[in-house]
């Protein structure tokens, strides 16, 4: 099979895994090329999502049966291989003509973990000590895998992901046989304790030393695969930015990929909208200062889709506003609607010079759509209204139905 | 109150701020020298000088501070209609009142250097990746147009990150170049010279790439208008991914 052949099988394997971004270690130089700490998007797929690494499968050849999954043994698709070298050479003639940002390194089981794990410190290993490639390499540790590869190859690595997929153990038992969730946290952990372990040690060395998973590690949940609540999967989430200080947790929308009785029929499509309402929780628990609590409650334990989770807090604690926009704390701005990180943080500035008007608020990039019903400023308040009328005046109105096919005509 | 022009470079620029001051004749409008416009009056002409440049600019980043120094020459770079004479209201005005110009972030004197330095910022990381080499004849080289005047703040990053290559990042628009070859680079006016094109090897390349791109998208997330929001169309035009099908 030619470069063309394995390139488009093993992409079509790899891209229902979300993560792609190529951030978090600014530190890599080699003598081709280095690492941006922001990461850098090359292109953008027809579905959106941005492309910042070669996200590929060293191989789909799998001996795991996990229901949920394009590549498990019993479906019936074209299986391919690279050789560590092909693919190492692939990476950088994409990397010099600047399509790329790295490489997403990840494989399916094939033969053994350990056998799997091997083909990929191979592949990492041409690409750091023959080419000295100083670019983004993004690895998939081996559910199963001994500790000792998953080692080796965190020191070649910027970032290490293990996909926990099922966001409890009881799907997980029904939809991947093969895989535990010993098998999964065993190997989080032993990265995020070797993380930090490193970290210690290179602050108090005088040597310098080899950085380990620089960049942190990440996981993947799939959404809508199996029963779990809002609630249940933020909470998860949040555990795994606490207790094994995860840089990103990912959320995808299942996409049906087999039919099986015990997952979403064929025809379902992808929840795309729940995913983004979870994304934009995650958000609030990373940067706003929320707890999953507070976005969610055991009595709610769905976000709520047709408004975003912060309004949705924002209405559910009216008695908190509105906030004078001239004396509220950042942490106070930070959980209004319509003001994100950089709007808040440029109010604090603009506060400094004079005192602010809704003029200004516009021009400092706030949402007044949304955030004017929650704040007072100079010469400015509105009536207060109680959370229906809010919650009426603040939802979307659904696109009318003439609007959502665009005219063609014909010729 | 005076017309100047001059060479159209920021050094030519820190010289006619230097000029103007001298002369008691603050600028109320800026022209290119040699550029055929117009004027009521005869122009008065900054003649660009490095040493008198440089020494401008150290005066100006300790009085204005760093970051409002830099953030005027962001804006400079940028498409700005009338940048020239934004960025010296600005800096006139930071002045006066130093770092805490950027205070009055809503101010009209203020504002309009702060989007455009933003956008000139949005723009360069953009093109961090949206630039596409094609190797001709053992050089890499990336035609682009962009909007703000981006060479000399793009060759930085890749003569860190292609260090060993040689490279040409070409803006077709401005006529003008950054050439690099290992540990150097400088711009330049620069065409493409007629009848060069990219070796079979190099079409075999860009071929993996588009199959790649077609591979990687989730047919049943398929969302346009979200590809268009993050890549534009304008920069399409050198995106061998975005190239039409060959018939």
């Amino acid at each position: 099979m030619d470069a063309a052949g394995k390139l488009s099988i093993l992409a079509e394997a790899a891209k229902y895994d979300v993560s792609c971004s190529s951030s978090g270690n600014g530190g890599r130089r080699g003598a081709v090329g280095n690492t941006s700490l922001g990461g850098i998007c090359h292109s953008w797929s027809d579905d959106g999502r941005c492309i910042s690494l070669l996200k590929i499968l060293f191989s789909n050849d799998c001996a795991f049966d996990c229901a949920y999954c394009v590549n498990r043994r019993s479906n019936d698709v074209p299986r391919a291989s690279f050789t560590p070298r092909e693919l190492a050479d692939l990476v950088i003639g994409f990397y010099r003509r600047n399509y790329i940002e790295g490489l997403f390194l990840s494989s399916a089981v094939v033969g053994s973990p350990d056998d799997t794990m091997i083909q990929l410190i191979r592949t990492a290993k041409i690409l750091r000590d023959e080419y000295r490639f100083g670019g983004y390499i993004h690895a998939k540790a081996i559910p199963g895998a001994s500790p000792r590869l998953v080692t080796a190859l965190g020191f070649l690595a910027d970032r290490m992901s293990v996909n926990i997929e099922l966001p409890s153990e009881v799907s997980l038992r029904a939809l991947a046989p093969q895989k535990t969730k010993e098998s999964i946290f065993r190997p989080m952990s032993l990265i995020g304790d070797s993380i930090a372990e490193r970290k210690e040690k290179r602050l108090v060395s005088t040597r310098s030393l080899a950085p380990f998973v620089p960049a942190g590690q990440s996981t993947q949940l799939i959404v809508g695969a199996s029963p779990e609540t809002d609630l249940s999967i933020l909470s998860l989430a949040g555990g795994l930015y606490h207790r094994f200080g995860l840089k990103r947790v990912y959320y995808s929308a299942y996409v049906p990929v087999s039919a099986n009785p015990l997952l979403p029929a064929i025809t379902t499509t992808p929840p795309l909208l729940r995913e983004h309402r979870i994304y934009q929780a995650d958000w609030l628990l990373r940067f706003y200062g929320f707890r999953p609590d507070e976005v969610l409650s055991p009595e709610q334990p769905n976000l709520d889709e047709s408004l975003d989770p912060k309004t949705s807090w924002a209405l559910r604690h009216l008695d908190l506003f509105p906030l004078d926009i001239n004396r509220a704390s950042y942490e106070e701005l930070l959980r209004t609607p319509g003001i994100g990180v950089l709007s808040a943080k440029r109010i604090l500035t603009a506060r400094k010079g004079r005192r602010l008007d809704e003029d200004d608020l516009k021009k400092l990039g706030v949402v007044m759509k949304r955030a004017r019903y929650f704040l007072a400023c100079k010469g400015f308040s509105l009536p207060s209204l109680d959370a229906r009328a809010l919650r009426r005046l603040l939802t979307p109105p659904p696109p009318p139905a003439w609007k959502t096919r665009q005219l063609s005509l014909e010729f | 109150m005076a017309t100047w022009v001059y060479d159209g470079s920021f050094n030519g620029f820190l010289c006619l701020l230097f000029e103007s001051a001298r002369a008691g004749e603050p600028p109320e409008a800026i022209g290119h020298a040699g550029s055929g416009q117009p004027f009521l009056w005869p122009p008065k002409e900054a003649r660009t000088d490095e040493l008198l440049a440089k020494q401008t600019g150290d005066v100006l980043r300790r009085r204005l501070s760093a970051p409002v120094f830099t953030r005027g020459y962001y804006a400079f770079l940028s498409a700005l209609k009338e940048r020239e004479m934004s960025v010296y209201t600005y800096y006139n005005l930071a002045w006066t009142l130093g770092k805490s110009v950027d205070r009055l972030l809503t101010d009209p004197r203020v504002l309009p250097v702060h989007e455009a330095s933003r956008a000139v910022l949005r723009e360069r990381h953009r093109f961090l990746g949206l630039l596409r080499f094609t190797e001709i004849g053992g050089v890499l080289y990336a035609p682009f147009e962009p909007e703000a005047d981006l060479l000399q703040l793009l060759a930085g990053h890749f003569s860190t990150r292609l260090g060993n290559e040689k490279w040409i990042i070409h803006d077709l628009g401005r006529g003008k170049a950054a050439i690099y070859a290992p540990r150097l680079w400088r711009i330049a006016d620069f065409s493409l010279p007629e009848g060069i094109a990219p070796s079979r090897r190099e079409e075999a390349f860009r071929d993996l790439w588009k199959e790649y791109f077609h591979s990687i998208a989730v047919r049943s997330r398929e969302n346009p208008r979200l590809q268009r929001q993050f890549m534009p169309k304008k920069y399409w035009k050198h995106l061998p991914e975005k190239e039409p099908p060959a018939e």
